[in-house]
């Protein structure tokens, strides 16, 4: 009987310690889940907060632009064209200069409403707009257009978002990268498309230059078209963002990608 | 002392989760609904044992065996909706009772202990209860409400340590009185653990999700 009892205690004692350490174990792992669950949800609220502020400041940025390009040109060219107006000496003499004057306005009228919004991408298309964009650049920089797959249009919201990252793209590379060549590869897929920009510029590391609004601005509309990206950059040789945008916004989009 | 503690204190403890389950009444789900039926099945057959102490109230044991498993049974199949695992369950369930009949009728009798029913009772009981904690791992959302998880502990401490019990429980009925008593106090211990683990769980269920 002796023999029996000690087995009885010990299976009991063994299996109790078996139930408490699996019990233990259960409520360590899942508190540690919930850990992370909350660390990472305390990283999305934060990122949502930068995000949000990256928007509002990119919003603020673009604001000071036209308040600046209103004030400094067009109250310039206004004043000018005032002063030739209410002038007795000069009246009826200057009808060529106000004219021109008058031109001028109206493009600089274009220039601020095409940088406001591109009233005319609904009716244009993108690839249409973004050579007109080309053009505008030719005396700054080389950039060639490719376009892989025959482009069907899509919503305006996407052309928009996608002209405005070229926009930003190529603005950032002109103002900062002294490149000759920038190139924009379209190819336009049943599901999804992918949209490559490069330049032969001197490219920038992603870590100190991430903080900037230009790219900021880019990986904002780039998540808000739920797209997945990725940055190539070599020092001294130019960088390339690759986009794959999906065109049923199916993707959930991770964390910025960079080399 | 030890009487008292077995056949008084432990008993009285096992009406805490049937008042509290009471008390919680209007936030019970199916699963509140058979455990509750099992806690005053447990407590009815203590009741019985009580009333037939004098005799070999051994009989009432292999009906309470039978019972137990099949309303635990129930209970832990509600924690699936796999189809073939409560095909599975439901199997185990008819082989068990089959197995219960006979052990009593055919191998052995009604008048002694049914250690081989009892100890698959509470060895198939573990083992599912083991089966949902470990499922529950492997998700990275809970799907255990707290309700379910303090059950699951609760089965989990009582029918995974008193199984090695149960299975040699013969033994103890040959064994010096001391010692016998030693055991089946320990024994009392588990049970009232899980009886204060389902006072708990059914306490949790003041919430407006079912403990959740």
């Amino acid at each position: 009987m002796a023999a029996s009892f000690w087995y009885i205690i010990a299976g009991m004692g063994t299996s109790f310690l078996f139930c408490s350490a699996i019990l233990l174990f259960y409520l360590k792992y899942r508190k540690n889940i919930m850990q992370q669950q909350y660390r990472l949800e305390i990283a999305r609220m934060e990122y949502r907060q930068k995000l949000l502020h990256s928007v509002v400041e990119a919003q603020e940025e673009e604001r000071k632009r036209i308040a600046v390009a209103l004030h400094d040109d067009m109250g310039n060219r206004l004043n000018i064209l005032s002063l030739l107006l209410n002038n007795p000496a000069t009246a009826g003499k200057n009808m060529p200069d106000i004219t021109g004057y008058v031109s001028d306005m109206i493009g600089t009228v274009r220039s601020i409403s095409h940088s406001l919004y591109p009233v005319n991408l609904e009716s244009l298309g993108l690839i249409l707009y973004i050579e007109e964009l080309v053009s505008l650049l030719s005396h700054k920089v080389t950039v060639s257009l490719h376009l892989a797959n025959h482009y069907q249009r899509k919503n305006v919201s996407t052309e928009v978002q996608l002209y405005r990252i070229i926009q930003e793209f190529t603005s950032n590379v002109v103002r900062h990268s002294d490149a000759g060549e920038i190139g924009i590869w379209i190819k336009d897929n049943p599901g999804d498309m992918y949209m490559i920009l490069s330049d032969n510029g001197h490219s920038f590391d992603y870590t100190t230059v991430r903080r900037g609004m230009g790219l900021k601005n880019i990986e904002a509309r780039i998540k808000s078209m739920n797209a997945l990206y990725k940055w190539k950059n070599v020092i001294g040789q130019g960088s390339r963002l690759i986009i794959k945008i999906p065109l049923n916004h199916e993707y959930t989009y991770p964390d910025s990608h960079h080399r | 002392m030890s009487k008292i503690y077995i056949s008084l204190i432990v008993p009285c403890v096992g009406a805490i989760p049937i008042i509290v389950g009471l008390a919680r009444k209007i936030n019970w789900n199916k699963q509140a609904g058979i455990l509750f039926f099992y806690l005053c099945l447990a407590g009815l057959f203590n009741i019985i044992a009580k009333v037939t102490a004098g005799s070999n109230n051994l009989p009432y044991l292999h009906l309470y065996t039978v019972l137990e498993f099949t309303i635990l049974c129930f209970y832990l199949k509600s924690f699936s909706k796999d189809r073939r695992l409560r095909l599975f369950l439901n199997s185990i369930l008819i082989g068990f009772i089959l197995l219960s009949i006979w052990y009593a009728f055919i191998k052995e009798s009604l008048f002694v202990f049914n250690k081989v029913p009892r100890f698959l009772d509470s060895f198939i009981i573990s083992v599912l209860c083991l089966y949902y904690l470990l499922k529950d791992l492997g998700s990275s959302v809970s799907n255990l409400s707290r309700f379910q998880f303090l059950t699951l502990a609760g089965l989990l401490f009582y029918y995974g340590s008193s199984s090695v019990l149960f299975g040699l429980s013969d033994e103890l009925l040959k064994a010096p009185k001391n010692v016998a008593d030693l055991l089946w106090n320990i024994h009392a211990t588990l049970l009232l653990l899980m009886y204060i683990l389902f006072t708990f769980a059914y306490y949790s269920l003041k919430t407006s999700e079912n403990g959740r």
